[in-house]
């Protein structure tokens, strides 16, 4: 019999504003992860996201962006993933993490990235180390995520 | 006040039928995987048996070649189809047309140790006789994001997905040992 797809981790529904969300303990015993984040923040800030706390420049970044008018595109290096927002509108992003737990690959993670008022966005990142994910931390680069702000994270078989 | 989720919770299982914001909730299973051991010059999958058992298929790859060229899926064995992508190269947001003799799924493979080049590929109504195939993907392309569709312009079944690594079109290059095809139905 076919296995479900999708298992459900961990569900965060924030009952107050708060800067960061934490992840742990990550079973090594799936695929790939989805997390899907439906956020506002109190100020226009941006979200690093970091794997195992890992804070060296050790993540490459990709994106192709689209906010009313030409497309834009960026890429380089930083020490966190970070998704840009320049705005408190509700933001949308799913981001689905390719075989997280493999010990021989570096590890690529798809976003998708929508904001209610103007923006979508489509971007890779790779996290170029060979551990397992088993942690991730979200942070906001400035002010909070807002209250009812949802942060769920599932399991790919 | 949660704002982490540490072992206990991880491992609730719950299931969860569809990651798709807005969709209908529907059933998503995992059918079949293929993880290469050693080199292969391509990967097939038969998914014949699941026509009238599940609607949509997606297939989640990771893989390396040698040569490192592109990433192409055929449909039933067929050579025509039609192919646009859109990619954020890092300077710019650009966008390709082409026929191929397959669907180019991945554009362009990176020759880095350790790193695997990456695509999710969705099929919808993949088994329905009265439309023609669409194809759409997201691949992690040496680098670069892209959003990609192909055409299978033909409403036959679908009954096999083969993929193969080329340079202008499908070919036998080496897909190399540590590839992963994972294949999933929904309803």
């Amino acid at each position: 019999m076919a296995l479900d797809k999708y298992v459900s981790l961990a569900t965060i529904k924030l009952t107050e504003s708060t800067s960061s969300v934490d992840f742990l303990s990550i079973p090594q015993i799936y695929s790939d992860l989805v997390l899907v984040i439906n956020s506002s923040r109190s100020t226009s800030s941006n979200i690093d996201m970091r794997f195992n706390s890992d804070s060296g420049s050790n993540y490459s970044f990709a994106y192709m962006l689209g906010e009313g008018s030409t497309p834009t595109s960026a890429s380089g290096t930083l020490s966190t993933m970070n998704f840009g927002y320049t705005s408190t509108a509700p933001t949308l992003q799913i981001l689905e993490i390719m075989e997280y737990s493999k010990t021989n690959k570096h590890k690529n993670t798809f976003l998708r990235h929508n904001r209610a008022d103007l923006q979508v966005n489509g971007g890779i990142f790779r996290w170029a180390s060979t551990a397992g994910v088993t942690s991730i931390s979200l942070v906001t680069s400035g002010g909070t995520f807002s209250a009812n702000s949802t942060f769920d994270l599932y399991g790919v078989r | 006040m949660i704002k982490s989720a540490s072992q206990s919770s991880l491992l609730n299982d719950k299931k969860y039928s569809s990651m798709l914001a807005g969709q209908v909730p529907s059933s998503e299973y995992k059918l079949d995987e293929v993880i290469l051991t050693s080199s292969a010059s391509s990967v097939t999958f038969d998914v014949s048996a699941y026509a009238g058992v599940y609607t949509n298929l997606q297939v989640r790859i990771s893989m390396k070649a040698d040569p490192a060229d592109r990433l192409y899926m055929r449909i039933n064995g067929t050579t025509s189809y039609y192919n646009h992508f859109l990619y954020g190269n890092g300077s710019s947001v650009g966008a390709e047309g082409f026929s191929a003799d397959a669907i180019r799924v991945i554009n362009s493979l990176n020759t880095t140790t350790n790193h695997f080049d990456a695509t999710v590929i969705d099929i919808q109504d993949a088994f329905l006789t009265s439309k023609n195939k669409v194809v759409r993907y997201f691949a992690s392309s040496n680098g670069i994001p892209i959003f990609g569709s192909g055409l299978y312009n033909s409403t036959s079944a679908i009954t096999e997905l083969k993929f193969g690594v080329g340079n202008t079109g499908f070919g036998s290059n080496n897909i190399l040992a540590g590839s992963r095809f994972s294949l999933y139905g929904s309803n």
